[in-house]
């Protein structure tokens, strides 16, 4: 098991190392939740409060989905393209190992974007975290769903195709998911926006930092998020596996 | 025990091709893969790595079938095409963790490195370095587990002759070290030097396979002498020629003249004539531009393979 451990995080070190010698990408990253909330922050200093409140959530929400999603997914065509994967078939290393190292990797390298807006909403804005560890295990188990979404898609597609497929599940979730209004607000189509995984990850970003949510309850919302978690994970997985394999 | 057994081997990718093959290959053997581009040289190759499944047969490399990919791993390394390095990490680094994922002591390779030339580089960035030291790098990565197959797809495409010959040169100490490899390259010359056997495929099919050195000295192949000349030959000296040539010696097959010179054919080393051609035209006071013997190999081989329509 140790051996399992040292092989995992040697993988994460490397995409690590790679990741932070990009610096380029590392702020363009950081760039767009750091707009998002520097825009709703400006507003919320000219009569915007409310709405600026009511936003941070979802900024959070919507950074850690497209950071997150668009990391794993592009680290694993790359991982395709330098035939990186070969090497994984090749050697005694598991795939799940290499799986658990990318997830992680996807997940730490959301870290910087989301915090950094975060941090800005803090020292700027007046934004506070109430409830840290419900942030988070939210940040976690979303960034698993989201990791798991671009992966799936990113075993079977090239950069252009990928960003087409995911904008195709992350653009509408963004416009539907209660990140710039209440979702109540579209009616009855509301009960089913209800249960995209953007939606209870907003709602426990919402309680992680206001103190309250709107829909549901916590443990509702986390049923919802963990569902979709396993669900990600697994096809994940599978996906990847099938594209390595079955060349 | 054979190294790798191909036994009753099938791919097909639908109507449009279908992989069909029978081979076996020793300890300390190196095999070489001919045959031009879509032959089935990568797919075959792939199949026996077990990145790739057959539609029927089977592969076993060291007694495993090669379907069982994660069993097979210890004892082969190959060698592909592509680099497909992560550029931004040092050769170090990169070394680092390959040894860690194949449970080496990085330590182990000094030797390597040296041989290799790749000591001088270990703190440069990966994409800083030539194609040639990439492609150094790749070899040393599949091969740093000290295993008993190399399967190598194009390990020298792109890379220039210096480079090329370092790791030929570095390849053959592993033969003598009793390593077994399969070898796919354009580059026939490459194989001539190498490998022991080699198999000529073509659309998926064994055209024609055996030991080197036999199918170079075929006795059924025919080589060339080409002799020019200053001032032509005259009638009464061609004959003379002839005479000595096709007559007196039982190697020489045919002799054809032109205006300045003629071109001999034997089915024995056309060098062996060489001397008594010299003699010859220094005898009558011709005077030789130049002599160029049809210098067998296996690019030769393949060419007259590809000429008989038979490939």
């Amino acid at each position: 098991m140790d051996n399992y451990f040292k092989k995992v995080f040697t993988m994460l070190k490397a995409d690590l190392i790679e990741y932070t010698r990009v610096k380029i990408a590392v702020v363009i990253s950081i760039l767009q939740p750091v707009v998002m909330m520097v825009a709703f922050g400006l507003s919320s200093l000219h009569g915007g409060k409310d709405q600026f409140v009511y936003a941070v959530p979802g900024i959070i929400g919507v950074a850690v989905m497209f950071c997150v999603t668009f990391s794993a997914g592009f680290q694993t065509i790359s991982d395709r393209e330098r035939r990186l994967v070969d090497d994984i078939v090749l050697s005694p290393v598991s795939y799940s190992s290499f799986i658990l190292a990318r997830l992680l990797s996807a997940i730490i390298k959301c870290v910087l974007p989301t915090g950094a807006a975060l941090l800005i909403g803090i020292v700027f804005f007046d934004v506070q975290v109430q409830h840290i560890f419900t942030f988070i295990l939210c940040y976690i188990i979303s960034a698993v769903i989201y990791a798991g979404l671009g992966m799936m898609v990113g075993a079977f597609t090239n950069h252009l195709a990928f960003e087409g497929t995911v904008n195709f599940f992350l653009v509408p979730a963004m416009f539907f998911g209660g990140v710039f209004f209440p979702i109540e607000k579209l009616g009855d189509f509301a009960k089913v926006v209800e249960y995209f995984a953007i939606t209870p990850s907003i709602e426990l970003f919402r309680y992680a930092l206001n103190g309250n949510i709107t829909i549901g309850s916590q443990l509702s919302n986390y049923i919802i998020l963990l569902i979709y978690a396993i669900i990600s994970f697994i096809l994940g997985i599978f996906s990847f596996k099938t594209a390595v394999t079955q060349r | 025990m054979n190294i790798v057994e191909v036994n009753n081997l099938v791919k097909s990718y639908g109507t449009k091709f279908t992989l069909n093959i029978d081979f076996k290959l020793n300890q300390g053997e190196y095999l070489g893969l001919v045959g031009e581009n879509g032959a089935g040289k990568t797919t075959l190759l792939r199949i026996i790595s077990g990145l790739l499944s057959p539609t029927s047969g089977q592969t076993l490399v060291l007694g495993h079938d090669s379907k069982n990919v994660k069993k097979i791993s210890n004892y082969i390394g190959v060698i592909n095409q592509y680099t497909g390095l992560p550029d931004l990490l040092k050769v170090k680094e990169f070394l680092m963790n390959e040894c860690v994922m194949r449970d080496v002591n990085y330590n182990s390779l000094s030797n390597e490195l040296k041989l290799l030339g790749l000591d001088k580089y270990l703190d440069k960035k990966i994409c800083d370095l030539s194609e040639g030291n990439k492609r150094k790098i790749v070899i040393l990565k599949s091969i740093l587990h000290k295993p008993k197959l190399i399967i190598m797809d194009e390990p020298t495409v792109g890379i220039d002759p210096m480079t090329r010959n370092e790791i030929w040169s570095y390849l053959r100490k592993m033969k003598k070290a009793g390593v077994s490899a399969i070898i796919c390259t354009h580059y026939l010359y490459e194989i001539e030097q190498i490998c022991d056997r080699v198999i000529f495929l073509n659309n998926g099919k064994v055209q024609k396979e055996g030991m080197i050195d036999e199918l170079i000295h075929d006795e059924n192949r025919v080589n060339n002498l080409s002799v020019t000349v200053k001032d032509g030959i005259s009638s009464d000296i061609e004959v003379k020629i002839r005479e000595l040539l096709i007559n007196d010696q039982s190697i020489c097959e045919d002799i054809s003249f032109s205006q300045d010179g003629f071109l001999l054919t034997t089915k024995e080393d056309s060098s062996k004539l060489l001397l008594t051609v010299v003699n010859v035209l220094y005898s009558n006071n011709i005077e030789i531009r130049a002599i160029e013997t049809g210098k067998e190999s296996l690019e030769k081989v393949m060419t007259e393979l590809y000429k008989s329509k038979a490939i």
